[in-house]
């Protein structure tokens, strides 16, 4: 099998949020990388870093947060050595993003073809109406949208649609990698569906890599080829999504796993009790330690690193660095 | 029926009035000159709870399908343009006080934003003195604080860990398991969910659906579990109405309705659910026609019409009615004419 080029390497990346009761650790000591053209996830509950990572990734954090440690290698480069200039120009042409909520972030005294249009212009400069109008119709139907949504407001188009037009948003300048955080999260199961349809289409027009961020572990089984877990900052499994969902090798991905509503069996219910710790005053060992039904003395002292346990099935998890050894 | 049977059949019916009956609403909202702006929420629902033995009736739809304007409707807060609501037997239009204050004691609601909900000034307590307050449910302090602590632990929550504390200080699913102590604290007869779940994380939703049928199963209390998420509806309820448009799509057992819809939408629906296994993945494509999501949908017959795999020309000419097709099990569509 051909090695295919990284697209985005992350090495143990920090965010924290500096508040008056001290410092929140949202993402501490993440590490992943994604491929060229690779549909790779990121799952976790409210809460876990995702979002914050998802920001961090675009240069987004804003105080009190901010990047305490790590590198983002965007093709080659890390980003967090670039200065401001130089990240506005990466931003939509090298790596887009849709945040949570996006449609809900258009501007609603504005037309959808002007805001389009306004990506355009800040990174290629002036062009003619005509041309941008053929342009970005064009594109609309690339999300299949009709031309007539150019002239039209946010208020006027339904959830889905708003949504397909922050993917359009997205492609303008067909950029290598797409990150979408939650991108239907507020919308109806067949909507969903449509609008997932059309990322996926468009990713693969593009050939871009897509890294989805959700807590939603069945649209991420159905869109992603790899995942990984994320529980209070930290990455506790990652591998193929196939082997995570059939073989769970970390405990919270396997009781999360169980917790889902499934269409066999009725009154079968398996939530995980207790809540993820603070990231204030995170514990000293494993996150999870307070939940685990396989917690060990060890587990309370320190956190496992990740470990191969199986081929591209990497584990955070002191049940499985026993087996090794 | 002769006279004879009649009387008895009457007699019969006023002992056992259902809980809850709706009949024939129909809500329409806006107004305008020829119909223009007008968007009919709901049209012509009928639906009966008896109460005894408690059920849990999901609700299940999209947006636009008209249920939340259904709980709204029969929770007071909102007219319906047409048709009644009765609480057993009597129509809510024409509650003398008495009749009000028990239909407010009985009937309670739980509702999807665990975050919205709560005054963030004051610790979660106070939801619980101004029902007790209210409805006078102890004689002093110490009797307040006991029935209060009982209704959580029934949910699952220790009073230690959560009396005191501010809304910010408690996770989203504590948040909303003491919203549903505090509807059991009123001893209710029917509870109405908009959403309970939608908002929680995966993790904590089941231990959520558990205490709803705990309540159900321990406390005898019925609920109109209201929810775009089938598979949740799935777990917990015995019947299940699935609204489209404003109109009932399809209706009966949840069990059988889910496993093998009948109506094209909610197979639709159904299979557009996304299964967390690679293995299963969505079957097909699915295309939605920029007219229906507009809402400038102008045609006379079945609203499904355009996205239907099995459209006929009947289809076009009316709104299909409802037609049995097992034991109480209906759909509206004329593959069952």
């Amino acid at each position: 099998m051909t090695e295919r080029k990284q697209i985005l390497e992350v090495k143990d990346l920090k965010v924290y949020y500096h508040t008056d009761r001290g410092s929140v650790r949202a993402v501490d000591g993440v590490s992943f990388n994604v491929q060229e053209g690779e549909n790779f996830g990121i799952i976790g509950e409210s809460g876990c870093g995702k979002s914050t990572m998802a920001m961090a990734l675009l240069r987004l954090v804003v105080s009190p947060g901010m990047i305490e440690g790590g590198q983002i290698f965007l093709n080659g480069t890390d980003i967090l050595t670039l200065d401001r200039e130089l990240i506005r120009k990466i931003r939509w042409s090298q790596i887009s993003f849709i945040p949570q909520g996006a449609m809900n972030s258009l501007n609603p005294v504005m037309r959808i073809g002007s805001q389009i249009a306004d990506v355009i212009t800040t990174h290629q400069g002036y062009q003619p109406e005509k041309v941008l109008r053929k342009r970005i119709q064009k594109l609309l139907s690339t999300v299949g949208l009709p031309h007539r949504v150019y002239r039209m407001y946010p208020h006027e188009l339904s959830g889905g649609m708003k949504q397909r037009v922050c993917i359009a948003m997205a492609i303008t300048l067909e950029p290598g990698i797409i990150i979408a955080d939650e991108p239907t999260s507020a919308l109806d199961v067949v909507v969903q569906r449509v609008v997932m349809q059309t990322l996926l289409d468009v990713q693969e027009r593009l050939g871009a890599a897509l890294v989805l961020i959700g807590h939603d572990m069945g649209i991420q089984a159905q869109v992603v080829n790899r995942q990984a877990v994320m529980y209070a900052g930290k990455i506790v499994e990652i591998g193929e999504v196939r082997a995570m969902y059939k073989n769970p090798l970390h405990p919270y991905t396997k009781l999360l796993i169980k917790s889902l509503p499934t269409l066999q069996l009725r009154h079968d219910f398996h939530g995980i009790p207790g809540l993820p710790p603070s990231l204030l005053d995170p514990p000293k060992g494993c996150a999870f330690s307070n939940r685990c039904p396989y917690v060990m003395e060890r587990c309370r002292e320190a956190m496992s690193k990740l470990v191969e346990i199986q081929p591209n099935h990497f584990v955070a998890c002191h049940l499985h660095s026993e087996v090794i050894r | 029926m002769s006279v004879q049977k009649e009387v008895q059949t009457n007699i019969l019916n006023q002992t056992q009035a259902p809980l809850l009956e709706v009949c024939n609403l129909t809500k329409v909202f806006g107004s305008g000159l020829l119909q223009r702006g007008q968007k009919v929420a709901l049209e012509n629902f009928y639906m009966s709870i008896q109460g005894s033995p408690p059920k849990i009736i999901s609700i299940a739809g999209e947006s636009g399908s008209g249920k939340t304007t259904l709980a709204r409707i029969i929770l007071g807060f909102l007219l319906p343009t047409q048709g009644e609501i009765r609480y057993q037997g009597k129509d809510l239009k024409m509650m003398d006080q008495k009749s009000w204050k028990i239909f407010r004691r009985e009937v309670q609601a739980v509702f999807q934003d665990p975050y919205e909900v709560y005054n963030p000034f004051y610790p979660i307590d106070r939801v619980f003195e101004i029902v007790i307050q209210k409805f006078h449910l102890a004689k002093n302090r110490q009797e307040s604080r006991r029935i209060t602590e009982e209704a959580l632990v029934v949910v699952g929550l220790r009073p230690d860990e959560i009396l005191g504390k501010y809304p910010h200080q408690l996770s989203g699913g504590q948040r909303q398991r003491i919203m549903l102590a505090r509807a059991f604290l009123l001893k209710p007869k029917l509870i109405i969910a908009d959403e309970p779940v939608s908002m929680i994380d995966a993790s904590m939703r089941a231990i959520i659906l558990k205490i709803i049928m705990d309540l159900k199963d321990n406390f005898g209390i019925s609920f109109l579990y209201i929810t775009h998420d089938l598979s949740t509806a799935f777990q917990i309820s015995d019947d299940i109405i699935v609204l489209y448009e404003g109109l009932v799509a399809e209706s009966g057992d949840a069990e059988i309705v889910i496993s093998s819809p009948k109506h094209p939408y909610v197979q639709l629906l159904v299979g557009s659910i996304p299964i967390p296994d690679p293995d299963q993945p969505w079957q097909g494509r699915v295309e939605l026609p920029p007219e229906e999501e507009l809402e400038k949908d102008t045609l006379r017959g079945c609203k499904f019409y355009r996205r239907c795999p099995y459209k006929m020309e009947i289809c076009l000419k009316n709104p299909p009615p409802l037609y049995n097709i097992g034991a109480d099990h209906l759909a509206a569509c004329y593959l069952y004419k």
